[in-house]
């Protein structure tokens, strides 16, 4: 870690210790990558999860070669959640890891900074697997997927959910069954960004001459900065006992 | 030696009971004047006949809910600025409050759809809102009920507990946005109720609120009274 003094008030300004956390953050999200790549057994399962998610609904909706665009963001959407959800699971430690995570909160390493490394690295990792679900997908149903609009609905959605995603882990830590109580606690909350994000998807499929106002997308922005605060500001209280 | 046992029970044991027992009291007489009220002395409606009545329960329950849920809200907050736990466990019993009125919301919404509607449940903004936080609030029983109640477990359940309160308005905003069928409740616009009709409502919501309170003293007294008996117990260990 680049600093060791961040818990040293008088002498740091404001934008020191912002500086400093961003190096910290810069630092943890590099060991999040490198602890991802090590073990791939969870960006692989993400992957072959939510296309199995695709090919069950192509079956359950008995999905021909040019499905409505609005059941085709349906879908892909509900893909990417669920395969999503797999990767969050595994953000915090459990119970027989080694350890690190409580080796790290022994160093006054900054908690936002630990916090967003973890969103990062659940960002990359849903990244990971839209780059290989998303082509997939356009392929099976002759979507025309790849247009600037579309893709930055996906991201903005993507960086939400990754957020709320993290920061629920983080709160439902503590419990026993954990990994059954994230989607209880997820899944509502992301209502309005699910929403949001599905609209805005299946409007830029339908619409014809392209729309020029984007509610949905303004809608999934708000959405993911008021969680993005919120994860912030919560971050110490996440981490310290 | 006994003597340093220390029963918080004890001392707001008698006061606690007497308040408790007078407010469910109350809280009968009143339920038991809203249905004399609104099955009896109201006239029938005249779009929707007698399938209306279910309208004074509903209103008395969702109110309730409401309250609960802004009661978590603060209870949530000032457990996470104060940290004592008598706020965390107000803000439990306040979302074990919140889950059975708007249970009792929705079904007694439902139950009203079916005949005025034609359906049991329709995609609308404020039913889907309200099963959304209906969802949130058993998602934060079921996060206390898995976490025991010390270390972390608490604070994580004040923060899960700020943030369904902040996100009902949102849920409420993006799912109007996204499905507006359904005509906006007016019932208490100027002229739109009978004067009875008017007087059975706010019989029943005070009636309910009324419950409310009661089933909340009655549930933070018998938390403290589970507090001492675990305290007894580890006393008597230790004296073993």
């Amino acid at each position: 870690m680049a600093t060791s003094h961040v818990d040293s008030p008088p002498a740091l300004s404001t934008q020191m210790i912002a500086g400093a956390a961003l190096q910290q953050w810069w630092a943890l999200l590099q060991a999040e990558i490198r602890s991802a790549w090590r073990g791939r057994e969870t960006p692989v399962t993400m992957v072959v999860f939510s296309l199995l998610i695709v090919l069950i609904f192509s079956f359950a909706f008995d999905l021909h070669p040019n499905p409505p665009g609005d059941v085709l963001s349906g879908v892909l959407w509900t893909a990417i959640i669920f395969g999503g959800m797999l990767g969050f699971q595994r953000a915090f430690p459990v119970a027989g890891d080694r350890g690190e995570l409580e080796g790290l909160l022994v160093s006054p390493v900054n908690r936002s900074a630990l916090l967003f490394a973890k969103v990062g690295i659940n960002v990359i990792l849903m990244c990971a697997m839209e780059l290989i679900v998303l082509p997939i997908g356009a392929l099976l149903f002759n979507a025309p997927l790849w247009k600037p609009l579309i893709l930055a609905s996906f991201f903005v959605g993507t960086l939400g959910f990754s957020t709320l995603g993290t920061l629920f882990s983080a709160l439902s830590a503590e419990a026993r069954a954990r990994e059954l109580l994230l989607p209880l606690l997820l899944l509502p909350i992301s209502v309005p960004l699910i929403i949001a994000s599905v609209e805005e998807v299946s409007q830029s499929l339908v619409a014809q001459p392209p729309a020029l106002s984007h509610p949905w997308l303004q809608l999934a922005c708000a959405y993911t900065g008021l969680f993005f605060f919120i994860t912030l500001a919560v971050a110490d209280n996440v981490f310290d006992r | 030696m006994q003597s340093a046992v220390h029963l918080k029970s004890a001392h707001s044991s008698s006061l606690a009971y007497i308040v408790g027992g007078l407010l469910t009291l109350m809280s009968a007489v009143g339920i038991l004047l809203t249905l004399i009220l609104g099955l009896l002395v109201t006239p029938k409606d005249a779009v929707e006949g007698n399938v209306f009545r279910i309208f004074y329960v509903h209103v008395g329950t969702a109110w309730n809910a409401y309250a609960a849920f802004f009661v978590l809200f603060v209870a949530s907050v000032l457990y996470l600025w104060r940290g004592r736990p008598v706020w965390d466990r107000v803000a439990r019993i306040a979302a074990e409050i919140g889950l059975l009125f708007t249970t009792i919301v929705l079904i007694t919404g439902s139950i009203w759809g079916r005949p005025v509607w034609g359906v049991w449940w329709t995609w609308d903004a404020r039913l889907t809102t309200t099963l959304v936080l209906w969802f949130m609030d058993l998602a934060y029983l079921l996060l206390r009920a898995y976490t025991a109640d010390e270390g972390r477990a608490p604070r994580y359940a004040a923060i899960v507990g700020i943030i369904t309160f902040i996100d009902v308005p949102i849920v409420q905003f993006s799912v109007s946005w996204w499905r507006t069928l359904h005509p906006q409740a007016d019932v208490l616009a100027p002229g739109h109720l009978a004067p009875s009709m008017l007087i059975a409502l706010l019989v029943s919501v005070f009636a309910f609120t009324i419950l409310g309170v009661a089933l909340f003293v009655q549930r933070l007294r018998l938390e403290t009274v589970r507090d001492d008996l675990r305290e007894l117990r580890q006393r008597a260990e230790e004296l073993e």
